[in-house]
């Protein structure tokens, strides 16, 4: 989740009213955010993503300031008529289609003010621009273009400008492969023959979207007027990431100027669009999801407290939404603003009326049971993880590899499958143990995984337990496989030879139960001791326990 | 009182019935035991302060080799005079010394013969023979010397009688000085109960009611014992057992779901977008053998499709953009247990529905002190008819209460599935701060009505594994998953 570090001064700066520490400390939680760490002139704060307006103090001010009622309602923001045109490029289209634009002027932009500039563009990238492929934001020095601008699909050979930080001219191509961010972001274009460009009327790039920007544009201390490019695959959210962008903006002081985008058919789309939504909600339904009885002077006062313009006929509460909110799809959001605007805080806990039975799950009862077995002879229990590798699970144990359910993305090569067997962990967990005392006694109880065929897989409850001393021996297993298979109500199981490779050949048997193979157990390969670092004898258990679920909560 | 040995009580009971000091060798004759052993069971009596131990100079008589020689053969003289008799009483000199077996002791033996006045050297024609009248009675040195050699010894009083002195006169037997050790009860050894002393209690000393007459020693009570390690459940299972148990006395029912889930399921049908960061590959694992699986229940995938869409019926502006159901099919391992209870729901419309989990759910994330791939999530579900927020808060409070956490704060928060959402934040006594706990909130419209629920559903949901380091007071969540069976053994059970 991204973070902030909220300066009281600077969002004083914002909230017209002077803040400290403590208050901050405070009061931001009810913003639904969260303190992650409290500095000495600082509050650093976690905020959730689908608030990307609180990137900023001017963000988190315009929330605050509704909160503490120093302002409330709509924030209304002017912008003036375009001057600037931006001529889009067809051909685009079909590489990234989207692009929104505007300019601010006479803004005067302190270190802070950049650097938080730069931040907002960063969380807009990361969040609802998903990492730059969906949205990305160019931000200019408006006195260093010579407008009208053009979005077009260059070259990536032919095509070159100084990149922002470099001290050369590079083709696109070579800014893909040698520049930082190109090397980053150059997957979400590489597929295409053409990149996109912003250029403009004397033939000078802006911008190589989603990449990066030139050194012509570069923003300084003195920059007082802005052109900022949107390029994006969907319009919503290219245009709410503008709006943050220019809200911001705007509280620093700087004016908005629409900029006009003239496609290749002649048509116009003009930004910022700035045309707030508009979500009704009725009264009753707010007070029944949060159960409390609110009357409309309180539901009203609670919107405008969160920045809402609200009107109120009756029942229904016609909201308007401001347009640097992306969080309000439903009118269910508006019931979590009231709640916000009236203070979680002043809902007290109620207890829900109806009378239900609790109970809990078979496999839960049987595998509670079967631990109480295992402890009771003395095996004492672990957990183990489910993701292990073919290492631990088939290698160390002289098992063959066979099919398995494998993970597409594991970035670890101990993560790289789903266990099929509880076994071949608990040997190794004894490795950890070796300078205990003896005898040692584990057992574990959950589910493991098997593949069958391409398309399928089955997930099966199992126990196994594994015994370590010095005389370890076949009749151990097979006695503590029979104490626990008589507590599941198994009369007469019957045993054959198992070849299982991680057993010592002759030494190890299947055991069946009304001619279904139950599982297996016996003395421990040397080779397998060894594998896995153990010096003493141990024999090892594994059952399956599918077939007893449902039987002993049973009368 | 308690004995170490059954010799120490039949000393005793040997000192009670003489009634008087008796000796070390005393004691061993009449047990039959070696003095060694009467040593040291009378030192250990002496330490209970049951007798007394002194020491005294006794004198007795040893037969020299040569009395040891007369004691089996009789003395010279006794046996000249048998052989005098044997010939009438008179016998000549010469034949008398012929016939003496030991001619060494002859003349000694005819120098005591006239000494004792036994007989009388007369001449009889001329011949020199020796003359006894009648077989003299036994003299008081030959019955001491019968005595000493039968017997070993003497009693004190007779060392100085006549008879003794004059054995030792003759060389037969000379007086020895020894220091003899005595034992005397003390007023403790003659009342005191007697007991021997048992370490260890046998089926034997049950069976015979031998225990009454035996003491049990008493053991050092501090002394060190070699640690015993029962078999034992995992840590996790106890705060498993004791959240299900929460949950089933709030009256929940437990349910469970498949580790393996697609992401319809996972994500979709919980109206996460599809472009969400969740669901990228470095936070979610993926499958590749299987790799999807088939969506089968058509008009639910139609409707969730929509929502994702355009909102569908649900009220909602939905997510924009292209739904793909290629994407939806993908398996992935469950990311949260929300698409256990998801699920459930799709099945069970009918309020009220109260569900639970507690289980397992994975995340693509680096193995770390605080972060792992596989954790446990707590997950509790309320559907019913007219359930609130405040409601939510009430259940939760009442959760973390007996849990032993009495302060709870509701503060909002996001979650991409429920509106209102609000996170917990609880304060622990043990860690001495507030700490951010489950997540909850109500289900999205969009996530319900797709699914055909007609209810509000209350839902929130927690990592165990964070609740469980507090109560173990540990700060690397690896020990939960390292079964290091030293750590295992010897960790405080939680509850």
């Amino acid at each position: 989740m991204p973070v902030i570090e909220v300066y009281p001064e600077r969002l004083s700066r914002f909230l017209g009213i002077d803040v400290d520490l403590k208050q901050l400390v405070n009061d931001l939680p009810w913003l639904a955010t969260d303190i992650e760490d409290v500095g000495e002139n600082f509050v650093k704060i976690e905020y959730n993503p689908n608030r990307p307006d609180f990137s900023s103090h001017p963000g988190i001010a315009r929330a605050y300031a509704g909160f503490l009622e120093i302002k409330l309602g709509y924030p209304e923001v002017d912008v003036a008529e375009p001057k600037i045109d931006f001529y889009f490029n067809e051909e685009l289209k079909s590489i990234r289609g989207v692009l929104c634009s505007a300019v601010v002027r006479n803004i005067q932009l302190s270190e802070e003010d950049l650097k938080e500039i730069i931040n907002i563009q960063e969380v807009l990238h990361q969040g609802i621009g998903r990492n730059r492929r969906k949205v990305s934001i160019g931000i200019h020095d408006l006195d260093k273009i010579k407008p009208p601008v053009y979005y077009i699909a260059a070259d990536p050979e032919k095509t070159s400008f100084k990149p922002l930080g470099m001290d050369r001219s590079m083709t696109l191509n070579q800014i893909l492969s040698e520049v930082d961010k190109g090397v980053e972001y150059g997957h979400i274009i590489k597929s295409f023959e053409k990149y996109p460009l912003i250029i403009d009327s004397a033939g000078e790039v802006l911008s190589f979207p989603p990449i990066i920007n030139s050194e012509l544009t570069r923003l300084t201390p003195e920059t007082r007027n802005l052109f900022i490019d949107v390029t994006a695959l969907d319009e919503y959210y290219a245009s709410r990431a503008l709006n943050i962008l220019l809200y911001a903006l705007s509280d620093m002081g700087g004016s908005i100027e629409a900029v006009r985008i003239i496609y290749q058919d002649g048509s116009v789309k003009t930004y910022p669009d700035f045309k707030p939504r508009e979500i009704s909600v009725e009264a009753g339904y707010i007070k029944s999801l949060l159960g409390e009885d609110l009357d409309n002077t309180e539901i009203y006062r609670s919107l405008l407290k969160c920045r809402f313009s609200v009107k109120n006929d009756g029942e229904t509460f016609y909201v308007r939404i401001p347009p640097y909110r992306v969080d309000v799809m439903h009118k269910v959001d508006l019931v979590e603003e009231v709640a916000i605007g009236h203070g979680l805080w002043r809902l007290t806990p109620t207890y829900p009326r109806s009378v239900t039975i609790g109970s809990k799950h078979p496999e839960t009862v049987l595998q509670d049971r079967v631990r109480m077995v295992m402890v009771g002879l003395g095996y004492t229990e672990v957990f183990n993880f489910i993701i292990t590798s073919e290492e631990k699970n088939y290698h160390r144990v002289r098992r063959p590899v066979t099919e398995r359910v494998r993970l597409a993305n594991s970035s670890s090569t101990e993560l790289t499958m789903l266990r099929d067997s509880l076994l071949p962990c608990l040997i190794w967990n004894l490795s950890l143990s070796r300078h205990e005392k003896y005898p040692q006694r584990i057992f574990e109880t959950g589910p493991i995984v098997k593949a069958e065929g391409d398309k399928g897989f089955s997930i099966k409850l199992s126990i196994a337990g594994v015994s370590t001393h010095s005389s370890a021996s076949f009749s151990e297993a097979k006695a503590v496989v029979l104490s626990l298979l008589n507590s599941l109500g198994v009369e007469k199981p019957y045993f054959e030879k198992s070849d299982d490779p991680l057993f010592t050949p002759g030494r190890a048997a299947n055991v069946f139960y009304e001619g279904k193979l139950l599982g297996v157990f016996g003395e421990i390969h040397p080779e397998v001791l060894e594998l896995n670092g153990l010096e003493n004898p141990a024999i090892g258990f594994e059952i399956e326990l599918d077939s007893f679920i449902n039987k002993c909560s049973k009368l | 009182m308690s004995l170490e040995s059954r010799l120490e009580l039949e000393i005793l009971e040997l000192l009670r019935k003489a009634n008087r000091t008796l000796s070390f060798s005393e004691i061993c004759s009449s047990l039959g035991v070696s003095e060694s052993s009467v040593a040291s069971a009378s030192s250990s009596l002496f330490q209970k302060g049951l007798i007394e131990l002194s020491s005294k100079v006794t004198r007795h008589v040893q037969l020299t080799p040569e009395g040891e020689y007369h004691s089996k053969h009789g003395l010279p003289e006794r046996r000249l005079v048998k052989i005098v008799l044997e010939k009438g009483g008179k016998i000549p000199l010469d034949e008398a010394r012929e016939k003496y077996p030991d001619k060494p002791f002859f003349t000694i033996a005819l120098g005591w013969l006239r000494k004792k006045n036994w007989g009388l050297i007369q001449s009889l024609n001329g011949v020199p023979h020796i003359v006894v009248e009648k077989e003299p009675p036994e003299g008081l040195d030959e019955s001491i010397l019968s005595k000493v050699s039968s017997q070993g010894f003497l009693e004190q009083n007779a060392l100085d009688t006549e008879g003794v002195r004059l054995l030792i006169n003759r060389g037969l037997v000379k007086i020895m000085e020894r220091a003899e050790r005595l034992v005397s009860l003390t007023e403790a050894g003659r009342t005191v109960e007697l007991k021997i002393a048992v370490t260890q209690l046998t089926p034997e000393l049950i069976r015979s009611g031998e225990w009454r007459r035996v003491e049990l020693k008493p053991y050092d009570v501090k002394a060190d014992v070699e640690p015993l390690y029962p078999g034992r459940l995992h840590p996790l299972t106890e705060f498993i057992k004791e959240v299900r148990e929460i949950f089933t006395e709030m009256g929940f029912t437990e349910i469970k779901g498949p580790i393996i889930e697609s992401c319809f399921w996972n994500f979709d049908a919980l109206f996460t977008p599809q472009d969400h960061p969740a669901r990228e590959m470095q936070d979610t694992f993926y499958l590749s053998n299987p790799s999807s699986i088939e969506l089968n229940d058509r008009e639910l995938v139609e409707r969730v499709k929509k929502t994702h869409e355009d909102g569908w019926e649900t009220g909602s502006t939905g997510w924009g953009g292209k739904w793909s159901e290629d994407a939806a099919k993908k398996l992935v391992l469950r990311t949260h247990t929300t698409c256990v209870s998801v699920r459930y729901l799709a099945e069970h419309k009918d309020p009220p529905v109260k569900v639970f989990s507690v289980d397992r759910v994975f995340r693509n994330e680096r193995i770390s002190f605080k972060s792992l791939a596989e954790f446990h999530q707590i997950e509790g579900i309320i559907m019913d008819e007219g359930v609130t927020l405040r409601d939510l808060k009430g259940v939760l409070t009442q959760f973390y209460k007996k849990l032993g956490l009495e302060k709870v704060q509701f503060w909002p928060s996001y979650f991409p599935y429920t509106e209102p959402s609000m996170n917990s934040v609880v304060y622990v006594p043990q860690a001495g701060r507030w700490l951010e706990l489950c997540g909850m909130g109500i289900f999205r419209p969009e996530v319900t009505k797709p699914l055909g629920i007609e209810h509000p559903v209350l839902a929130w949901g927690g990592g165990l594994e964070r609740l469980l380091m507090l109560r173990l007071g540990i700060t690397d969540i690896r020990i939960l998953y390292q079964n290091d069976l030293g750590w295992l053994r010897r960790v405080k059970t939680c509850l």
